[in-house]
Order: structure tokens, then C-alpha cells, then sequence
């Protein structure tokens, strides 16, 4: 739709004609853009040679050339990640995972990382996002890379994008995901039996409390392994190590765990039978007991807390209980998880270690909990089950110890405390107080010396060398530039070499003067004060219309740049950067270096109007 | 294993101020102090016993002493962190000694702004955790758990500005803490929360 002053009138089609809008009606041009890639020079009235026109920014997108290529290569990098790990979804993967990375590199996410690891963690949190199960580790490995590296770039991802507290991250994996996937890539095609009674087995072990703090990959290669074989299907352990990615020590490790817990005695048949009682009963939604209700309190926790939901239990709303109980087998254990069983072993071994050397128990009985003790833990080692009938007695004669443990500790404190005292008092500068003879035993003697430099030079031979060569290129630069201005008078002379240390000096100061104000700075109330302060940072302020900033954040109206061209036509183009400014203060705004860069035209405006690109356009005269 | 200091004669003043009944153990403490003169890092190296100066890999000289056992890095601007010390007299302690051998070996080293920069202790609750459950709690904003990277859970209290490492097998690691009560404070704030998790015997 544009006005035709003519005719008086909106023309709705007007015509375009090489370059120009014209009106349909009358013709009378109405508009005209002449772009072209190449510059051409006029000369004007002084007989200079100027550029006719002025430069204009690329009209599809608000990205510079560079960014638009940061971003199609990015793309291609995560479908190439998506192709290679074969993960399902396409499009509706990359998307998300783009706008992941594009979020990341406008936060200078990407500086000083690999790129491929930014991609990889986008993915990776797409893939998260939408359940697909895919692991970090399946990505390291494609990569090539630590998977703690990788790790480490997705948690600093994470709290770039603030997803720390999101749900998507927040809830942890759930190895039942990955069952399906690794059948698939084992036996090359859907087993129904193998995937249903690995899940079964994962979640018996979830239940016999085998999967907390452990790598979700691990545990589902032991039941996968058990699966299969309980089939009769022949899959060897160094299959299941490639698929998965643990090694061998883990499976076997993982294996001998699960066989110790009470469902590894039982027979397959037996197995998959009390999986599905067991099925069944959760879905009959039963209440835990009450113990658990009652430290929960009434109040509903989870993230569903204002939909008005009565709390279930722990907090937690009927659905995310229930989700709960299913992620990690609930609070109810069948059996200690290994690691713990290790340690009461070894907590027990070292009691009957002091068991022996102790006189009769009398003393009242110690506080630490020892209910788990009396519990028949699944020892394959005889020795200890005597120990559940014996329990006060250790209990007290833990307690004796203990005791006696305590006393001494009692005494070395408070000899540390008078010694402190007495340092306290001592001046602390001078630290006579301290003993000269050991302090001497930490030196060497001169011969002790002599040995010692010949060996780290030795050593750190390369270091040194290094550094002479630095100090000699240091020295050669110097005295060439010196060389230089030997003719020159000692005046000019002087003044270039307090330039130069002037520049050096002014450098380091501005360095540390910014990493101060960084650290120092309040951070922004309100929306005018930081752009007040990054403005101030990015040094703009001489650029800056303050009057009318002050107003941009009152109304919602748009703002001017001096700096910009007003014989620039797009309306959209102009009308995106300054919205972005708006929107985001605090960000570092390249778009608005650009604007100012690629200016040329520096004509003052009448900066009160606001922006009409409907009629009255005043053109420089090409 | 005495992880519980239960003290004989005071056993009342131990529920009073530790309600848990449980009292974490201090386990390292990280100091600095500015010895305020600039230090040649190779002759340090090369006249002290107890020392290595790699320059490759590290820029600073790290000396040990046997009483308090402590490490210490000492760099060239005459900074020093001492490490290892398991109590806060003992941290100035060391520290007075590294600064002193560094004395002896002819630089005008002195004693300034002793600050204790971290203190870490660990303690053992006796049940295990089950670490899925605090995501989906209202704790979640303040934990991070990834199985596939860490097996244990970072708890991040605000209140005192402390980190708690949580393992299903019930150890827990504190640390952060600039004077040594923040630990027991927190400690005692995050107990109840732990007990709410734990494993229930049936």
C-alpha cells in the first residue's frame, strides 16, 4: 500500500520497474532503490570522488553476513551429529537445538570453545527436552572428546540458558529410556521379550536402590546382558560393552551386585511374574505409609504447585508421585545400595577391631544410629551375620571407644587453643616465635645448592631457553626501533619512547580499570540504568541522544540514532535493531555497532520527530 | 570411624547445639597471607629442600612442611595459599613458617592479611539417600545432580553461601564455609532435609 500524492490516494499494487515504485495510476514515481554490489564514485561540487549511495545492510535478516554463516554451519554441524547418532526427529530436533546455539553464540558462548562441543551440548539438551534417549556419553564419543569435557560445557550451557532450574534438566535420566535403543542396536531389531524383561530387571533394581548416584548406561547393560541370556539368545560381554560404553570391570561389577539383591535368586519365570504383581499394585495407586506423609507436611512442593492439588505424598501431587516412584523405585528399600553395604562392612570390621583391645562396656550408649547393623544385609561372607545377635554389645562397646577417642581429641584442642593464643598475642609481623632449628632442616646446605640448580636447569632446560629467546627478541625489537630514530633529535626521541610506555602503561590500566568496574558494579534497578551502564562501558555515550533514552523507556515508543542514515528505505530493517536495543540493555548489542558503523551519511537530524517513513523523505540529491 | 564426637561428660550440650546429633568433621582449611615482596621463584626452588618449581606447568613454587602437614603455593608477587591444615591455628601456624623459611632464604618476606579463604569438613548420616528425590522437591532449584557425570548430588545453600555434596551411601561433603560454624549451620539446616530422603526400612 502506498500513497500516491498525486492521485490522492493508497495504490494497493503499485509497479515495479527497475528499481522504482510507481504508481499505477498516474505513474509518477514514487519510490526508488537502486541496489547494486559494486560501488560507483561521483565526483561532487569540491572535485572529490565520493560514493553515490550509501551503504545499506542486507535485507533478509537482521544478522550480519558473518553471524548467517555462524549459524548454517552450525546447522549443518548438529543435522551431521543428528545423522551420525542417528537420532530420530529431524527437523524437529535441529530447530530447537539452533536456537539453542544462536542464544549461546549472541552470549559469546562460543568464544574460546570448541564448536563442536557447543553443538553437541545444544543437541544434547534438545534431546533431553524430548525424551530421546540419547546419552552425553553417546556424544563424547562420536567426538572424540572427555566425556567430562563435554560435561563441563553442557552444565556452563545449562546456566547461560537458565535452564538450571527447568524441569528438562532437572530430572534425571531415566535408564529405562535406553533399553529399547540398545536392544535395537544389539540384536538388530525389536526383541519385545529381551526390552520388557530388561525393564522389568532395571526396575527391580531401581527398587533394590542399585541405580542411585550410578551412570544410567551401566545398569541397563547388566540387564540387557541378563535379559538376553535368560532368552537364550546368545550376546557376549564385549558386545554389550561396545554398545553401551562402560568397560568390562563395570558390567561384572554391576552383575555380582544385582545378583546379591533378592531378585537376583530368583529364576526368570519367577522374575517376570512378581514384575508384573508388582506392576499392578502400582497401578492401583496405593498410599505410602504414614511415616512419610507426616514429614511432607500438607503443603504441595512439587511443580505443580498452584494447580490447586491436594499433596499425595512428600509434597508431591498425585502424577509427580507417581512419576517419581516409577524414575527411582521410591523411598521404600529393598535393599541397601552397594556402595552403603561396603561401608557398614567396613564400619563393622573396624568396631571388632577395637572390640578387641577394650575393657567392659559401661558407658551409655552412643548416638549413632546403628538400627541399620541389626539389619540382615546380603553378606556373601559368613563371618558377620553373628553380629546381628550381638548388637548392644557393640553398640556400647562402640560407644567406650569413641569415648576414649574423644578424650584425647579433647586434650590436643586445647593445647592447640593456648598455642594459638600465644601466637595471637606475638606481633604478627615478626615471626621470631617460630622455631629456627626446623626451619633450617627445610634448607639446603651450599653444596646441597650447587646440586640442586645443575639438576633443575637440567630439567627445565626448555623453560630457560625460552625464555632467553624471548628476552633476546625483547632486546632486538627495542633496539631496532631505537635504531630508527637515532638520527632523529634527542627531543622527538624522548617524546616516542614516553609515547610508547605511555600507550603500554594506559593498556594495562584500562585492563585492570575494567576488570574492576566489572566486579564492582551494582547491577542495574531499572531498564534506563543499564543501558545507562552499558552504554558508559562500551564508551557510546558522545554517540547518544540522552533525552530521548530517557524517554524510551517511558513510553514504548521508538528511539532516533543520530548516527543513522535517514535516506535508509527499509523500514523493517531500521525499526528490528532498535528493538532489540530495547529489549535487551544489557546485552552486548553488536547490532548496534553495526548500525553506527555502517552509517555513513552523517546528517543531523531534527531529533525530536519521530520516524514517518510514509511521506515527507527529503533525499540527498544523488 | 569416629565420625560422631560424642563427648562423654557433655553429651546434653551436644543435642543442644547439634540437634542432629551428628557433628561434621573439619577436614582441610585454605588460607592465603600477602608476604608483600616480590620472590625469585628459581633460586626459592633451588635453595629450599621441600620444594618444585615447574614453570611449564605451574607458575608458582609449592613447598611442603611436615608440622602442621601442609602444602603451600608461593608465587612470585609474594602471595602465598597454604593448604592441608586442619584447623585455623594451625593454617596461621604453617603459614608463619613458610613465611619464615622464605625469610631465611634473604627475602624481606612479612606477615600480611592472613585470611582463611575455604574451609571443607565431611561428616557420615548412617542411612542411605535417595538422590533422585530432591529434583523433583522444592530443593531442586538449589540442587544438581547428573548421574552421568557425578555420582554425587551439589546442594547449593544460599543461606549460608555453603556447597553440600550428597552420596546415595549417606557420606556428605561441606564446603565453602569461611569460619567454621557456617559448616555446623549448615549442616544442621540441611539434616531434616536428608532424613525426609532417606531409605526406609521396612
Amino acid at each position: 500500500m502506498v500513497w500516491c500524492s498525486n492521485c490522492a490516494k493508497n495504490i494497493s499494487r503499485p509497479d515495479y520497474v527497475e528499481g522504482k515504485i510507481c504508481c499505477s495510476l498516474c505513474g509518477r514515481v514514487l519510490d526508488e532503490d537502486n541496489f547494486s554490489n559494486e560501488p560507483t564514485f561521483v565526483k561532487n561540487a569540491g572535485g572529490q570522488s565520493q560514493l553515490s549511495g550509501n551503504y545499506v545492510k542486507t535485507i533478509q535478516s537482521d544478522y550480519s553476513l558473518s553471524r548467517e554463516r555462524i549459524l548454517n554451519e552450525a546447522y549443518n554441524g548438529i543435522e551431521s551429529l543428528i545423522y551420525a547418532l542417528g537420532i530420530d526427529g529431524g527437523d524437529s530436533i535441529a530447530r530447537p537445538a539452533l536456537a539453542f546455539y544462536r542464544i549461546a553464540v549472541e552470549r559469546n558462548f562460543t568464544r574460546g570453545r570448541r564448536k563442536e562441543q557447543v553443538e553437541a551440548a545444544c543437541l544434547y539438551i534438545a534431546c533431553r527436552e524430548n525424551k530421546k534417549p540419547y546419552l552425553l556419553i553417546d556424544f563424547s564419543e562420536h567426538l572424540r572428546i572427555n566425556v567430562y569435557v563435554l560435561g563441563a560445557v553442557f552444565l556452563q550451557l545449562c546456566k547461560l540458558l537458565s535452564l538450571e532450574e527447568h524441569p528438562v534438566v532437572q530430572k534425571p535420566v531415566d535408564p529405562s529410556l535406553f533399553i529399547h535403543r540398545f536392544t535395537d542396536r544389539l540384536f538388530g531389531g525389536r526383541k519385545p521379550n529381551v526390552s520388557r524383561t530388561a525393564l522389568h530387571i532395571v526396575a527391580s533394581m531401581k527398587r533394590d536402590w542399585m541405580q542411585t548416584g550410578r551412570k544410567p548406561s551401566g545398569l541397563c547393560g547388566a540387564a540387557l546382558y541378563i535379559s538376553a541370556l535368560s532368552y537364550g539368545l546368545t550376546c557376549s560381554k564385549s558386545e554389550i560393552i561396545k554398545v553401551v560404553h562402560i568397560c568390562e570391570a563395570t558390567l561384572t561389577k554391576r552383575l555380582i551386585e544385582f545378583e546379591n539383591t533378592e531378585s537376583g535368586g530368583l529364576t526368570i519365570e519367577e522374575f517376570n511374574l512378581k514384575a508384573e504383581e508388582l506392576q499392578k499394585e502400582e497401578g492401583s495407586n496405593k498410599v505410602p505409609y504414614n511415616g512419610l506423609n507426616a514429614s511432607g507436611g500438607t503443603e504441595l512442593l512439587c511443580e505443580h504447585k498452584s494447580s490447586g492439588k491436594p499433596p499425595f505424598a512428600h509434597g508431591l501431587c498425585e502424577i509427580c508421585y507417581s512419576e517419581f516412584i516409577k524414575l527411582s523405585g521410591g523411598l521404600d528399600g529393598g535393599s541397601e545400595p552397594p556402595a552403603f553395604q561396603r561401608a557398614e562392612r567396613k564400619r563393622i570390621m573396624v568396631m571388632e577391631a577395637s572390640a578387641d583391645g577394650t575393657e567392659n562396656p559401661s558407658c551409655p550408649t552412643s548416638t549413632s544410629p546403628t538400627e541399620n547393623k541389626g539389619k540382615c544385609l546380603n553378606f556373601n561372607e559368613e563371618g558377620y551375620i553373628k553380629h546381628t545377635s550381638e548388637d548392644e554389645n557393640l553398640q556400647s562397646v562402640e560407644s567406650e571407644s569413641i569415648g576414649a577417642a574423644a578424650h584425647h581429641k579433647m586434650d590436643d584442642s586445647a593445647n592447640e587453643k593456648t598455642h594459638g593464643v600465644d601466637i595471637a598475642h606475638e606481633e604478627s609481623e615478626s615471626l621470631s616465635d617460630i622455631d629456627d632449628l626446623e626451619v633450617d632442616g627445610y634448607l639446603h646446605s651450599e653444596e646441597e645448592k650447587r646440586y640442586k640448580k645443575i639438576i633443575w636447569e637440567e630439567m627445565n632446560k626448555e623453560y630457560l631457553e625460552e625464555q632467553a629467546a624471548k628476552e633476546a627478541a625483547a632486546l632486538a625489537a627495542k633496539k631496532a626501533y631505537e635504531a630508527n630514530f637515532q638520527n632523529c633529535p634527542e627531543d622527538a626521541q624522548k617524546l616516542a619512547a614516553a609515547a610508547a610506555a605511555a600507550v603500554a602503561k594506559s593498556k594495562k590500566e584500562r585492563q585492570q580499570k575494567r576488570a574492576e568496574e566489572l566486579k564492582n558494579s551494582v547491577p542495574a534497578q531499572t531498564a534506563a540504568e543499564a543501558t545507562r551502564q552499558m552504554l558508559t562501558r562500551k564508551r557510546l555515550s558522545s554517540k547518544i541522544n540522552y533525552d530521548v533514552l530517557d524517554k524510551l523507556f517511558d513510553e514504548s515508543g521508538i528511539s532516533e540514532d543520530p548516527k543513522k542514515s535517514r535516506t535508509e528505505p527499509d523500514a523493517y530493517k531500521d525499526d528490528k535493531p532498535l528493538q532489540h536495543r530495547e529489549r535487551d540493555p544489557e546485552q552486548d548489542t553488536y547490532e548496534e555497532k553495526e548500525c553506527l558503523t555502517e552509517a555513513h551519511d552523517q546528517d543531523n537530524y531534527n531529533q525530536n520527530d519521530e520516524y514517518n517513513y510514509d511521506n515527507d523523505y527529503d533525499y540527498d540529491d544523488l | 570411624m569416629g565420625d560422631d564426637q560424642v563427648l562423654e561428660a557433655s553429651q546434653q550440650v551436644d543435642f543442644d547445639n547439634y540437634p542432629s546429633g551428628i557433628v561434621p568433621i573439619i577436614q582441610n582449611i585454605v588460607s592465603t597471607v600477602n608476604l608483600d615482596c616480590k620472590l625469585d621463584l628459581q633460586a626459592i626452588a633451588q635453595k629450599a629442600r621441600n620444594s618444585e618449581y615447574n614453570p611449564k606447568r605451574f607458575a608458582a613454587v609449592m613447598m611442603r612442611i611436615k608440622e602442621p602437614k601442609t602444602t603451600a603455593l608461593i608465587f612470585a608477587s609474594g602471595k602465598m595459599v597454604c593448604t592441608g591444615a586442619k584447623t585455623k591455628q594451625q593454617s596461621k601456624l604453617a603459614a608463619r613458617k613458610y613465611a619464615r623459611i622464605i625469610q631465611k632464604l634473604g627475602f624481606p618476606a612479612k606477615f600480611k592479611n592472613f585470611q582463611i579463604q575455604n574451609i571443607v569438613g565431611s561428616c557420615d548420616v548412617n542411612f542411605s539417600i535417595r538422590l533422585e528425590s530432591f529434583q523433583i522437591s522444592s530443593h531442586g532449584v538449589f540442587s544438581t545432580y547428573e548421574p552421568e557425570l557425578f555420582p554425587g548430588l551439589i546442594y547449593r545453600m544460599k543461606k549460608p553461601k555453603i556447597v553440600i555434596l550428597v552420596f546415595s551411601t549417606g557420606k556428605i561433603v561441606i564446603a565453602g564455609a569461611k569460619v567454621e560454624d557456617e559448616i555446623y549451620e549448615a549442616f544442621e539446616n540441611f539434616f531434616p532435609v536428608l532424613t525426609q530422603y532417606k531409605r526406609v526400612q521396612r
